[in-house]
């Protein structure tokens, strides 16, 4: 479904934030993207995601070029930022709407799908109020919302569950297992390892811009735990 | 205490901050806002002083010239900092992080009044000091002191815009979170003010072309309401210190008395301000689909619509488009008397400067980028074209401005009686021109973008591209008017606006072209 072939990323200023990054995500996968902070997660989620703009390697997402052919990949992705900032000056209803009509979802759909994720995150209620009026919690689920109703092959997201009370982030990852079952992928950042452990196929662990780690979560965990394999490559010295 | 220098630096730094540009390169300093701001006002007051004192010296009432600047100061400090005492003072994004922090809200309110304070005595400054020396050169009393004692009476002086936005900003803020429909009360309450401004300022150049004449009226008003600034012109040009000492008193006790206030409940004003009630009753009904150009059509719309400072700033020049038909309508016969007395003199290519100086300030697509801010990630993540996305920005201006381009033209050509060939003429510079501002604004927001502004107010109101946007156009109507002054009678009417429209129309196609080639690349650098 993704797939990253030597992506580096060097912002202005020299700073070489990703190095050399290749990856794939298989369709049906929950891939864990783990990390330090700065250790290029983020920079590499947003140029997946066509956010951001990169001139070294490939990133193919359901075989379309994100350079060369970035409407298409963008039209079978959603991407969530670990801030979701939102246009205050709609109501929910208002940005769902538009977010339906930006990836041309036909009214009959949008109605079933809006209604079946805003009751789930017990948001129907207020989708007629102004987002600047929502909470954090709020308005993160209104952006997972706004992600869901798209159906993506390829959800992308940051920090996720930062912000989220438990029960949507359980809602969350009962969202994520039907997307898989239906062959689409999940491939977010995270620092939460428990999480990391009990949900994702495969994890890969970045540090300063390189992979220092990937594999089947199980393998990779084998005796110990996620946060220990964690530990131990942060301290020593890959990359 | 020390805390206290510390917030005044960084609040200071954050109003002079919004004129920053978010790319190093081609970052504007803060000390260029200030020296922007100094510019202009230094312009103001050396255009309005010449013509007054050359009036008042001929009359002998020359102290007067002092009077009336230091109102304008007054006015435009007031003009120039409203929207930032709203902005920054009770609008300020990062409240929660300063109010979490060791410090006293009575403290914090303090230094964003001084912060303001600050950036007013600029204009204030720069307002009176060129007054000063036009009215020693054309001989006023006083002396050399008198600019001394100007520069002294200026911290004084500043209190009252400063004081004045406080109050008029903290209205504002509240008014715009009393009503449902905040945005459209904010809106209305704005469009008072600037209803009040451009009342004021039409009797100011009304009396500035008799104020020979009127001096004992002008006398009366300022004996009254008006009474501190006659006591700094006595205070000033007669070395009459009581008489200063009374105005600095005047001054400052109540900005004291305000500021306190404000201070003293601070956490309480800011707290309520931002407090926001969502409602729990809504039921989904049916939702209709549309395309990605309506949809992005509507949602520049509900922006615009939805953000009280984007309209007011960029919606002043479409109430004038109208207002000057109106106007001129009303006015006809006058008009017709004076084209019978001045025969031969062509108005049509004047008409044209006129628009082209409405149709500038409607610089929509100049701030369109910027505000996207934060939310820019939404555009960049979508599966839309990005000439699309910039074609619907441009759209959307065009979209506002037409209307009142066309009703304000067929007022004005009537009222004007232009032959049916100026008719045409001035309609195809007048779309022309429009067609230019809408994409020439978006490059230059694609050029120098503010995505990281604290508010909507700082971005459309003190924002490099939204000044550049704004002024660059009133460059070309400049040159149009001085073409008007100096060619008229080489090239005729038909003949200036056959070249108006052609340079029109070439510019229009060079930014459209360049936003066509340019925009997607610049589009993508705004993610570095």
């Amino acid at each position: 479904m993704l797939k990253i072939e030597h992506f580096s990323k060097t912002y202005p200023g020299g700073n070489r934030a990703v190095d050399d990054l290749s990856l794939h995500v298989a369709p049906g996968e929950i891939f864990g993207f783990i990390g330090h902070n700065g250790a290029g997660k983020t920079t590499t989620l947003r140029a997946v995601s066509g956010v951001m703009d990169f001139t070294e390697g490939t990133i193919t997402i359901d075989g379309h070029n994100v350079r060369t052919d970035a409407l298409a990949a963008k039209k079978v992705t959603a991407f969530l930022p670990d801030n979701p900032d939102l246009y205050d000056f709609l109501t929910g209803i208002q940005f769902l709407n538009f977010i339906a009509d930006l990836y041309e979802i036909p009214g009959d759909a949008r109605h079933k799908l809006i209604g079946k994720y805003a009751d789930a995150f017990q948001l129907t209620g207020s989708l007629g109020s102004p987002i600047g009026s929502y909470s954090h919690g709020m308005k993160q689920k209104l952006a997972l919302i706004s992600a869901l109703i798209r159906q993506p092959k390829l959800l992308i997201l940051d920090e996720p569950f930062v912000g989220l009370d438990p029960s949507a982030a359980h809602l969350l990852k009962q969202f994520w297992a039907e997307l898989c079952a239906s062959g689409s992928s999940v491939f977010f950042s995270t620092h939460v390892l428990e999480v990391a452990e009990k949900l994702c196929h495969r994890v890969a662990i970045i540090k300063g811009g390189k992979l220092i780690r990937m594999g089947v979560t199980s393998e990779l965990v084998g005796d110990s735990t996620l946060e220990d394999v964690f530990l131990e490559l942060e301290g020593d010295g890959h990359g | 205490m020390a805390k206290f220098p510390a917030l005044l630096w960084l609040n200071f730094r954050a109003l002079l901050a919004t004129m920053r540009v978010g790319r190093k390169k081609r970052s504007f300093s803060g000390i260029g806002a200030l020296a922007l701001l100094a510019g202009l006002s230094i312009y103001i007051s050396g255009v309005y002083s010449s013509l007054l004192a050359g009036q008042l010296a001929t009359v002998g009432a020359l102290p007067l010239l002092l009077v009336l600047m230091s109102l304008v100061a007054v006015i435009l400090g007031f003009f120039f900092s409203l929207f930032a005492a709203q902005g920054v003072v009770f609008g300020a994004k990062d409240n929660d992080l300063m109010l979490a922090l060791p410090i006293s809200p009575f403290v914090l309110m303090l230094s964003r009044t001084l912060a303001l304070y600050l950036e007013n005595l600029v204009s204030t400054v720069f307002v009176l000091l060129p007054a000063g020396v036009i009215y020693l050169w054309y001989g006023g009393p006083g002396g050399w002191p008198v600019l001394p004692l100007l520069l002294l009476s200026s911290l004084f002086l500043n209190l009252l815009p400063t004081l004045l936005t406080l109050i008029v900003g903290f209205v504002l803020a509240w008014l715009a979170g009393r009503f449902p429909r905040k945005a459209l009360a904010s809106s209305l309450a704005q469009l008072v003010l600037l209803a009040l401004l451009l009342a004021g300022s039409i009797w100011l150049s009304t009396s500035m072309h008799n104020v020979g004449t009127a001096v004992p009226a002008i006398l009366t008003f300022f004996q009254g309401w008006g009474r501190p600034f006659l006591m700094l012109a006595n205070g000033v040009s007669g070395g009459d210190l009581l008489q200063l000492l009374a105005l600095y008193a005047l001054c400052l006790i109540p900005f004291l008395a305000v500021v306190w206030l404000f201070a003293w409940q601070y956490k309480s004003i800011i707290t309520r301000l931002s407090t926001h009630r969502t409602r729990s009753d809504y039921k989904l009904g049916k939702l209709s689909a549309s395309g990605q150009r309506g949809a992005l059509l509507r949602k520049e719309a509900r922006r615009w619509f939805g953000t009280p400072s984007y309209v007011f700033n960029t919606g002043i020049g479409l109430l004038m488009l109208p207002g000057a038909g109106i106007a001129a309508l009303i006015y006809r016969e006058s008009i017709a008397q004076f084209l019978t007395m001045a025969r031969g003199l062509s108005l049509a290519p004047l008409l044209m400067v006129g628009i082209g100086f409405c149709l500038s300030t409607v610089a929509i697509t100049g701030s369109s980028i910027s505000l996207e801010g934060k939310q820019l990630w939404l555009l960049q993540c979508a599966p839309v074209p990005v000439t699309t996305i910039l074609g619907m920005k441009v759209a959307f201006q065009l979209l506002v401005v037409l209307p009142f381009l066309v009703v304000s033209w067929v007022m004005l050509s009537l009222a004007f009686a232009l032959s049916p060939v100026e008719w045409v003429l001035l309609l195809a510079d007048s779309l022309l021109f429009a067609l230019l501002c809408a994409p020439f604004g978006l490059w230059i927001n694609l050029h120098f973008p503010k995505l990281d502004a604290v508010n909507d107010v700082i971005v459309v109101k003190q924002s490099a591209s939204a000044m550049l946007s704004t002024f660059l156009p009133m460059v070309l109507v400049l040159a149009f008017f001085l073409l008007w002054v100096f060619a008229q009678n080489l090239l005729g009417s038909l003949g200036m606006l056959l070249l108006y429209g052609v340079v029109l129309a070439a510019a229009a196609l060079v930014f459209l072209l360049l936003l066509i080639r340019q925009g997607e690349r610049l589009f993508h650098q705004l993610s570095d």
